[in-house]
């Protein structure tokens, strides 16, 4: 079997993680950050990973570190310009598989993606979106955004006096672009059909396009909140 | 007849030419001393200029008889370009101190804002490929000087 390369440019915290759950893995790590004494520890602490220190923009580290061909590789520099222009290099010159990296600027997201960067991360936009989600919906135990939160997935428990409850599916007006995909009941989980009865303290796991959100919160006996209670 | 009618011909290019150069939107991003330079120089032409810049102080640089427009603002975001109308300029030229800046601006105006001409000002020669992979037209500003060091060496010798 061929290695599995990553390689992880820039970022502190976020690279030392996945460095560590990469390894686990089995897989081929190099590391390029820009800051030395980083370096130094990274290369304590991972012997078995390359650690190469330098500006991760630059063509000539590549070439040395022999990133071509790699499976996969992370930008996650401060710098938006810098990630696009070292994702960019890394796919259409050193020919990676595949490319990831950050963004400080969550409109980039969009134009990253115009500029044939389709695997763009904006940390400010998801955990604001699930804030605001975790704070405007009652009961919510866990929210998902997918695609930058047109569509979304949550995890809510139904209550023991809710209008559903003790009814089919087929009889639920579920609304147009959602759908109840499972049903999590002591410990057992459901994947249920129009004749399925819902109960209470039933978990359910329903995914709906973001338009359809409130009028399924609604049939769901959660109200959605105007503003957050005290 | 027909030398007259050429005669005419030619003068009807040369006015369009004219009109083109005139009626041109021009955007220059970073207010280094080669993005002062050409922006002034191109305001004295009569040629609708606007600069941009981060730092405000950096306008001193350009010359007194400037006459376009100076706009503050970081050109890494997407929403200084749209407010300084960059989207609907006909020629961007890119000379901030920072090559990945110039070139994320000269991908984002040409291929998303559709920019006729777009140019990148750059100065690691290494960064040649990306651009050609992309269609960028860039200068590089090392490799210049390099020609015109050699030059004038070669003059000594």
């Amino acid at each position: 079997m061929s290695v599995y390369r990553v390689v992880v440019v820039g970022g502190r915290k976020k690279a030392d993680f996945l460095a560590n759950a990469l390894l686990k893995r089995k897989m081929h790590v190099i590391l390029i950050n820009d800051t030395e004494d980083f370096c130094v520890e990274m290369s304590h602490k991972y012997p078995e990973a390359i650690v190469a220190c330098g500006d991760g923009t630059k063509p000539f580290l590549y070439e040395d570190l022999h990133i071509e061909n790699s499976e996969i590789f992370i930008a996650m520099m401060p710098s938006d310009a810098d990630n696009l222009i070292a994702c960019q290099m890394a796919k259409q010159i050193f020919k990676v598989k595949k490319v990831f990296c950050t963004v400080s600027n969550p409109k980039n997201v969009e134009i990253f993606k115009q500029l044939g960067v389709s695997n763009v991360i904006s940390s400010t936009y998801i955990v604001a979106n699930m804030i605001e989600q975790l704070a405007t919906l009652r009961n919510i135990e866990n929210y998902i955004p997918i695609e930058q939160g047109k569509v979304g997935l949550i995890e809510t428990v139904v209550e023991e006096n809710a209008a559903i409850c003790f009814k089919p599916i087929s009889e639920i007006a579920i609304p147009k672009q959602s759908i109840i995909a499972c049903i999590i009941r002591t410990g057992e989980s459901i994947i249920p059909k129009g004749d399925t009865l819902i109960y209470p303290n039933d978990k359910l796991i329903c995914l709906f396009n973001d338009g359809s959100k409130e009028d399924l919160m609604n049939v769901l006996g959660k109200k959605v909140q105007t503003h957050v209670d005290h | 007849m027909s030398f007259r009618l050429k005669k005419d011909v030619s003068k009807c290019k040369m006015v369009n030419i004219m009109a083109r150069i005139s009626n041109k939107q021009v955007v220059v991003i970073g207010c280094s001393r080669l993005g002062a330079t050409i922006a002034s120089r191109m305001s004295s032409e009569g040629i609708a200029v606007t600069i941009i810049d981060k730092d405000e102080d950096a306008f001193r640089k350009l010359s007194d008889d400037f006459s376009g427009y100076t706009f503050v603002g970081d050109a890494e975001n997407i929403q200084t370009l749209i407010d300084a109308r960059v989207n609907q300029a006909d020629l961007v030229i890119a000379v901030t101190d920072k090559d990945n800046v110039n070139l994320m601006i000269s991908e984002i105006c040409s291929r998303i804002f559709k920019v006729d001409k777009v140019l990148c000002r750059i100065y690691d020669s290494s960064k040649e490929p990306l651009c050609q992979q992309y269609n960028i037209d860039f200068i590089d500003t090392s490799k210049l000087s390099v020609v015109e060091f050699e030059k004038a060496i070669g003059g000594c010798i």
